[in-house]
């Protein structure tokens, strides 16, 4: 499994375990990209980025979220609240920096919470 | 997290409080500032992240705001890096203490975190004086000119730490002081000397009337006689500044940014003397954010303009107002500045465009059309504000290589300030200081002739067609004449000699 990948499902159950419902994991456009986790809790939708990284050495995994990666985003939140017709709903997104062990084990986990808007 | 640190800006002269807000919220790593900033302060994100994190303190990977409160006046220049700096490292709990909020933080931060000078210090310490702030902390290089302002602590730092640990608590900073009456007690000296130049005694004697009454002077020679020469020695003889004079041409010099850091208070009259290729907002002030321009900068002293029929005609009109009012107004659409622009205006021509009408020597090649239009780009009203005339011919080989040196201009300046102080005492209660500056009913009541020196100008009137505004502007010069020769009444050699200041009046040239 990728780091990516292994990233993605340790921040899935970082999020059940928070009380969150898991809606959506991998949500795919074919032009844009895709939205790593879909989730709610108390009626908030959230989109979730999660950035995943064996080491610091190149700054936290989370100062990879560009500006141009919040746009992508929101574009492709958008197109995920047409097709699922939750318009009107309070959205949030958030994103999940991970820094994983040789063997995939987490050492860090920050939950920045309404990250962008 | 939150925090506030206080800081200023300047606008003309005038420096307004400006509030540094910062917070800081989770999210991911932004820095912006708001607050109608500038390209110099929004670069400033840069700078301040860089000298905190290279001074070896954290910077937050947070989302930060910087607000500039007032936020509807447009802010300028890297000032606001220091209190921007001080801001983050409260708000992230660096800054522990609360005694920053008794300073008032100025300062630009290079990407080491060593601070640099900052332009407008002078204006904004005296504005935080009458705001009751107990103090200012600030770029080393500025210490010294905020410290003229008494009762304001003055602590100069030079790196981001050093002012870090200030607030902290960690490290005393001594306040710098500044013995204003000491530095006032001392003799100004001027590398140039009225004694250097040799002959020209009746333009020197014209240069003395004009520093004695204030009066605006236009040089009229050939190239080489020595205009400019004779110009630049005028501030030589002018009186010293008055410590109230010398603060205010210093806050001018101090917005301008061309203080020298070594004096911080200029002690010495200016003498500005732009090239003639220089533009209307270059002479008068202005830009997007307005700056002083030349005859602000020779506020208090004098502006010299060289081949004054080649400057722009435009410029040259701009200088009329300032020469009626002694100050002068930038509109914008929001607001308007005022600028105090007092000079005495030194101009220098040649006769003709070829420079050797009337000359001993060679021949002038000008047609007389040509030296008309010449004469004619400096337009009567500018002509009416100029009190003295006088011709600089060029020097006989007998004068050159004459021996004798001239008189110290410290013997001349004696007598300028004894005339000085007798217009003083005159118009004591009015709103003007010297005779250039009379209007025509008090023309009328300070100026009494006797009997045959009104025959004279009379007569000179009549003879040489000399039209009302020259009645005046000779009026007035022979008053100062009059003063110099410590008279009350103006005698007939005064108006004689007035009359002579006259020449471009007396037509003697074309």
């Amino acid at each position: 499994m990728s780091i990516g990948r292994a990233g993605e499902k340790i921040a899935a159950q970082f999020l059940l375990s928070k009380g969150y419902k898991i809606l959506t994991q991998n949500f795919r456009h074919s032009k844009l990209g895709e939205i790593d986790i879909v989730a709610e809790k108390k009626g908030v939708l959230i989109f979730c980025e999660v950035k995943t990284r064996k080491d610091k050495k190149f700054g936290q995994p989370f100062e990879a979220v560009t500006l141009k990666k919040q746009k992508t985003i929101k574009k492709i939140a958008q197109i995920y609240l047409q097709k699922h017709g939750r318009r009107g709903k309070d959205i949030r997104f958030d994103v999940i920096s991970l820094i994983l062990s040789l063997d995939d084990n987490p050492e860090e986990l920050i939950h920045i919470e309404n990250a962008f808007s | 997290m939150y925090a506030k640190v206080r800081s200023a800006a300047v606008y003309g002269l005038e420096s307004y409080q400006v509030e540094v807000e910062v917070d800081i919220s989770s999210g991911l790593p932004n820095f912006i500032i708001v607050g109608l900033p500038d390209t110099a302060i929004q670069e400033s994100r840069e700078r301040v992240r860089s000298s905190i994190i290279n001074s070896e303190l954290e910077f937050p990977l947070k989302r930060i705001v910087v607000n500039l409160a007032p936020a509807d006046i447009r802010k300028e220049g890297p000032s606001f890096d220091l209190p921007i700096a001080l801001g983050i490292l409260k708000a992230t709990g660096q800054i522990k203490t609360n005694l920053i909020k008794d300073y008032l933080i100025l300062g630009e931060l290079s990407l080491d975190g060593k601070l640099r000078k900052v332009d407008g210090t002078l204006p904004i310490s005296l504005q935080a004086k009458e705001k009751g702030v107990k103090g200012i902390v600030l770029p080393a290089q500025n210490a010294l000119e905020a410290a003229i302002v008494n009762g304001l602590e003055v602590k100069p730092v030079n790196h981001l730490r050093e002012a870090l640990e200030f607030f902290n608590g960690e490290k005393e900073i001594n306040s710098v002081q500044f013995n204003l009456e000491s530095i006032f007690s001392g003799n100004i000296q001027y590398e140039l000397d009225f004694s250097e130049v040799k002959g020209q005694e009746h333009v020197k004697r014209a240069l003395e009337v004009a520093a004695s009454g204030g009066h605006n002077v236009l040089m009229i020679g050939p190239p080489g006689s020595g205009k400019t020469m004779l110009a630049q020695r005028l501030p030589t003889i002018l009186p010293d500044l008055s410590l109230e004079e010398s603060i205010e041409v210093t806050k001018i010099y101090s917005v301008a940014g061309l203080l020298p850091h070594n004096s911080p208070l200029v002690m010495r009259r200016p003498f500005r003397s732009p090239h003639h290729t220089i533009s209307v907002a270059g002479l008068a002030g202005g830009g997007q954010y307005p700056r002083p321009g030349e005859i602000s900068l020779s506020h208090q002293g004098v502006l010299f303009l060289d081949e004054f029929p080649e400057f722009p005609k435009n410029a040259l009109q701009v200088l009329r107002q300032p020469l009626e009012d002694g100050k002068v107004t930038i509109s914008r659409v929001s607001t308007s500045i005022t600028y105090p622009a007092m000079f005495t205006l030194i101009g220098a021509m040649n006769p003709c465009p070829c420079g050797y009408f009337g000359d001993r020597l060679r021949e002038c090649l000008c047609s007389p059309s040509k030296i008309n239009q010449y004469r004619g780009k400096i337009s009567g009203p500018l002509m009416d504000r100029i009190d003295i005339h006088v011709e600089v011919p060029r020097l006989t080989k007998e004068e050159l290589t004459r021996a004798s040196e001239g008189e110290l201009s410290k013997e001349i300046k004696e007598r300028v300030e004894k005339a000085r102080r007798i217009q003083r005492e005159r118009f004591k209660g009015l709103k003007i200081t010297c005779n250039a500056q009379m209007k025509p009913k008090q023309i009328k009541n300070f100026c009494r002739l006797t009997l045959d020196a009104c025959n004279l100008l009379e007569k000179a009137i009549e003879e040489l067609r000399l039209s009302a505004r020259s009645y005046d502007k000779i009026l007035k010069v022979s008053r100062t004449i009059a003063d110099l020769d410590e008279k009350e009444v103006i005698e007939i050699g005064h108006i004689a000699e007035a009359i002579q200041y006259r020449s471009l009046d007396r037509n003697l040239w074309v």
